[in-house]
């Protein structure tokens, strides 16, 4: 990742206030496949990981981030939670819905 | 004495599940043989020993008798859990090695010491059982004669309690990791969760491994959910009456 990545990265994990064990538990609960010594060498940029893992831990921190931010506004045409089951119900290029 | 520290994270459960699974960790049998070796080295090592034990206290406070050589040790224990003193709940308490050289003069423990006395005990020694920062309970030798126990005798019991203490932290890691908390279930059961709603993207799309995963991102940013609840829903809604059935 970039420079300008890493920064904003570390400002979010940092934002989070999550210690390095409990990012790590929750990037295993979503799917993560990295080790917690792995994860905690790559928060102090000791180690690479592939983009895919980053963005799981990315996610792990986005997730904690929504927890603790104040309630948002919606707008007129925001997505309603169950919008994206009728996305996948129905715009995956077939024919007839599962 | 350091309290044992009740909160272990999921991390911490998850290291210790793989070392029981890979059998690193001792099981509770393991765990009695090697105290039931170290008690009667230890009786028959400090000379004039008419037996020893090991007190464990368990993660409620309560202490209990492990390995004990005799039934007159097993008497006597229980005898300092009923008094709430004694010996070895002051060595476990203050982590020092605890001696009495004549239980019929002891001021510390009066109760205790009398009724010792009354059984014929003069000597006893006590020694702390520490491990990884935590104090597990105390190792013991009793005597029928005073002045049983000298330094050697107190370095000796020190050395024994400490190999002791190791036993007992090992089957303690190994028991707790058998109660899977609630913080690990949850992770695990989220992680289920979203594999199987990964898997039904993979195949309803036609995408990738990876592609999936980051459809399902997609999904749970736009609905503002965390990933788990949207992978939740969707394997919900396996199954369920198709509501664009007739359309």
């Amino acid at each position: 990742m970039t420079d300008s990545l890493g920064a904003r990265f570390h400002d979010a994990y940092a934002a989070s206030k999550l210690t390095v064990s409990e990012l790590w538990i929750r990037y295993v609960a979503i799917g993560g496949e990295a080790s917690e010594l792995e994860v905690d060498a790559y928060l102090n940029g000791a180690m690479a990981l592939p983009a895919f893992q980053h963005d799981m831990l990315a996610h792990a921190v986005n997730e904690r981030l929504d927890e603790i931010a104040p309630p948002k506004a919606p707008y007129s045409d925001a997505f309603t939670p169950l919008d994206f089951l009728e996305e996948y119900l129905w715009d995956g290029g077939h024919d007839e819905p599962a | 004495m350091q309290p044992r520290q009740p909160f272990r994270s999921v991390g911490d459960e998850l290291a210790a599940v793989q070392a029981r699974v890979s059998g690193i960790l001792l099981t509770e049998q393991t765990m009695a043989t090697a105290l039931q070796l170290i008690t009667s080295l230890a009786s028959d090592t400090l000379e004039g020993s008419l037996g020893s034990g090991v007190t464990v206290v368990g993660v409620d406070g309560q202490p209990t008798t492990s390995a004990a050589t005799e039934p007159t040790v097993d008497v006597l224990d229980r005898l300092q859990y009923e008094l709430g003193e004694g010996p070895c709940l002051t060595a476990w308490a203050s982590s020092t090695v605890v001696k009495s050289n004549d239980l019929s003069s002891e001021p510390r423990w009066p109760e205790w010491s009398r009724r010792a006395a009354d059984i014929g005990m003069r000597s006893v020694l006590s020694a702390p059982m520490e491990a990884g920062g935590s104090s597990w309970g105390a190792v013991k030798v009793y005597s029928a004669t005073p002045d049983s126990y000298d330094q050697r005798s107190e370095d000796l019991l020190r050395r024994f309690a400490g190999q002791a203490a190791i036993f007992v932290a090992n089957v303690h890691t190994a028991q707790s990791t058998r109660q899977m908390s609630d913080g690990l279930r949850e992770t695990l059961r989220n992680r289920g969760l979203i594999a199987t709603a990964r898997g039904m993207v993979m195949a309803k799309k036609g995408l990738d491994y990876e592609r999936a995963y980051r459809q399902l991102v997609l999904y749970a940013r736009q609905a503002r959910l965390p990933l788990s609840d949207v992978a939740e829903r969707m394997v919900a809604s396996q199954g369920q009456p198709n509501p664009h059935q007739d359309q």
